[in-house]
């Protein structure tokens, strides 16, 4: 590798074949060159006589929203893509965590350069901290063909493999449909969204767009007084009822219960979780002695009511 | 008879095992499938996980090896439900037959059927485990991490099974299978403590959700021979599902099975809904896109496992119980697969209060009274 000063103006930026991510900000960068200029030199390489950038886009970047017109490369002799390729890869790896998006472009970038699938299985995958088997490897692979703006969302909220495996289950028109209720929710709730509504989907045998477009999901699209983070939250809540519609009958009883037993506001009553136990938790907040008193005949008094049983099977299956 | 040994394309040996008679007596009824002695084990199971449908391909390859831990283990059961207290044998993992809701998909890292082949090790164990137990019923049985006849016809492992455990009195040994693969069986003399069990499920689901295995009438035709020989047999709903129709569809097999099978001749039926770890899910989606089952109202259990919720679980066993007891009897033991408490007490009007109990309840020979409250 050949160590040199070239001029900024001879990169071709336009050629991304060795860029693992496009989703990187350079302003925290931008300080440190301006102080002590480009300390650690990308790597170029050059492709029918043009400079192209192996490692290193971030630097060049930042010099150029610097308006450094000159900056220390080095430069690879012309090896192979697959070659050249290797050198992002274990750079970033001894550096940072690969998100789920980056992951699949590498493995998608050296399966296009020709690397054999068992050794991206058996040697890349592993180094990536993915099960080195064949089905993973498809799964990255469609991933990294998922829309532009899905890839984004996935990569900045760091979604989960599972999510994404998802995601390449739809078809792109489905992903797209739903996408925009995506947006504002937090990554649990999009996690939760993605699941309900693909499980709903696919058990009822209707595309995620014409579930969305029908019924009650398509009426809180078209409430024009809600804005988009009340609408995500909407159709979020309204998955969770569709997915699991008895539980959510339960769900509903027992609130219905708890409340008519007009408990005072320090006093709780929890069930198990998803009713899977057999008790339930009264949660009592006290401050002092006095108050545990209060609880206590409140208690007393809660035992002797007909409601209470009931709480422990809001509709009789016996 | 299912002829699973026609899906073998491959055999691997463990060149440590390749001079065992079993090994030799396997290689001999298969003389015609490509054998390859294996040096290296992590190579093969590397090769195999690089392969598209890894699963689906180590069901046609069967690896003869030597187990080099223990074979009797305690069944693992699942943290937080009631188990039954019943011992594994892990002389073959792995089957051939390829149902969509299959644990073993989640559960075993080698694609691969393996046959142990160290049978003088297995015989030793088992005296050792036998006599470290002696003073407490035993139930234990080859069909959890694999299906004990599918391949009984290439290993003849059962008659020699059948051999040592006859006249164990407090030992209960269970062959668990889907298949029809009996003939070996039947060339063996009864023993009451000889218990060969079938899973069941409704036609529709065995014929949607159960490859390559054979119809449950012909399931129930099979326990009917092995009953007739003399042997007491025993089944397994589990799992059992929830689809449209789930309430005909069971009602009909259990019809069906009590038509054929005298009730006071079953050892033991076990109830066991629909469930798995999370991460099973999405290979089932890949792996069989048209399936449905894993779409129903499931929640995460206090085990972590999805499963149906609780109210629905419920009902699913009381039509199956109600529909036992009308066309069997009511005195046909019956026990629940890593279920709780409060579904025994709601389902069954039993409260076992540990797996302890479960196992004597289940050991108990016919005429016996339980101690399950």
């Amino acid at each position: 590798m050949k160590f040199t000063q070239i001029n900024i103006d001879q990169i071709d930026t336009a050629d991304k074949r060795f860029q693992i991510s496009p989703y990187f900000s350079v302003d925290s960068l931008i300080p440190s060159i301006k102080k002590s200029g480009l300390l650690n030199p990308p790597v170029l390489t050059k492709r029918e006589q043009k400079y192209i950038i192996v490692s290193g886009w971030r630097r060049i970047t930042a010099c150029q929203k610097l308006s450094v017109p000159l900056i220390p490369v080095f430069v690879m002799p012309g090896e192979s893509d697959l070659e050249a390729f290797k050198i992002p890869v274990y750079e970033n790896l001894s550096i940072r965590e690969y998100s789920q998006i980056e992951k699949a472009a590498v493995i998608r970038k050296f399966y296009d350069f020709g690397e054999e699938p068992e050794n991206i299985i058996k040697k890349y995958m592993s180094l990536l901290k993915i099960p080195p088997k064949r089905e993973v490897m498809e799964v990255y692979l469609n991933i990294d063909g998922l829309k532009e703006n899905i890839k984004k969302t996935a990569h900045q909220k760091n979604w989960s493999l599972g999510m994404l495996e998802i995601m390449t289950e739809l078809a792109p028109e489905e992903a797209q449909a739903f996408y925009p209720f995506m947006e504002p929710l937090s990554l649990n709730k999009q996690k939760q969204l993605i699941e309900n509504l693909f499980d709903i989907s696919r058990k009822q045998d209707v595309s995620v767009q014409n579930l969305l477009n029908s019924g009650e999901l398509l009426r809180i699209q078209d409430d024009k007084g809600l804005n988009p983070f009340q609408k995500a939250e909407k159709i979020y809540m309204l998955s969770k009822k569709l997915k699991n519609p008895t539980f959510n009958t339960w769900r509903k009883a027992f609130e219905e219960l708890s409340q008519s037993l007009d408990l005072p506001e320090d006093m709780k009553v929890i069930p198990s979780k998803f009713f899977e136990g057999d008790t339930i938790t009264i949660k009592l907040d006290i401050k002092n002695q006095e108050e545990l008193k209060k609880h206590i005949r409140k208690l007393k008094e809660l035992s002797e009511r007909k409601e209470i049983s009931l709480l422990f099977n809001p509709f009789s299956h016996d | 008879m299912t002829e699973f040994q026609n899906q073998i394309q491959k055999i691997f040996v463990d060149e440590t095992s390749l001079k065992l008679p079993l090994s030799q007596k396997i290689l001999k009824k298969l003389n015609s499938i490509p054998v390859q002695v294996v040096k290296n084990e992590e190579e093969v199971i590397k090769r195999y996980l690089a392969l598209k449908d890894s699963i689906g391909e180590g069901k046609k390859s069967l690896w003869l090896k030597s187990l080099k831990g223990d074979f009797v283990k305690p069944c693992p059961c699942t943290p937080y439900y009631l188990g039954c207290n019943y011992y594994i044998m892990n002389t073959d993992l792995n089957c051939p037959m390829d149902c969509s809701y299959c644990i073993l998909q989640h559960y075993l890292d080698n694609p691969l059927m393996i046959i142990h082949v160290n049978t003088d090790d297995l015989w030793e164990q088992l005296d050792k485990f036998l006599f470290k137990q002696r003073n407490r019923f035993i139930r234990i049985g080859t069909g959890e991490l694999g299906d004990s006849l599918a391949l009984d016809p290439i290993t003849e492992r059962s008659k020699e099974l059948i051999a040592y455990f006859r006249g164990k009195k407090r030992v209960n040994f269970e062959l668990k299978t889907k298949s029809l693969n009996i003939d070996n069986i039947m060339s063996e003399e009864p023993s009451e403590n000889i218990i060969t069990a079938w899973s069941l499920n409704t036609e529709l689901m065995a014929e949607k959700e159960e490859k390559g295995a054979p119809p449950v009438r012909d399931r129930i035709e099979a326990a009917f021979e092995v009953q007739n020989r003399g042997f007491r047999v025993a089944f397994h709903f589990d799992p059992l599902i929830l689809y449209p129709g789930w309430e005909k569809g069971y009602e009909a097999v259990i019809k069906r099975l009590f038509s054929r099978i005298d009730p006071s001749r079953i050892a033991w039926i076990s109830l066991g809904s629909l469930r798995f770890p999370k991460q099973l899910k999405s290979l089932i989606r890949k792996r069989f896109p048209s399936t449905k089952i894993i779409y129903q109202e499931m929640i995460k259990g206090i085990d972590g496992k999805l499963r149906y919720f609780k109210p629905l679980r419920i009902k699913l066993y009381q039509k199956i119980v109600k529909a036992i007891h009308s066309y069997g009897n009511e005195k046909v033991p019956l026990y629940f697969c890593m279920e709780s408490k409060e579904i025994w007490k709601k389902v069954l009007n039993k409260e076992p209060g540990s797996k302890e109990e479960v196992e004597a309840f289940l050991s108990l020979l016919p005429g016996f009274e339980s101690t399950i409250k």
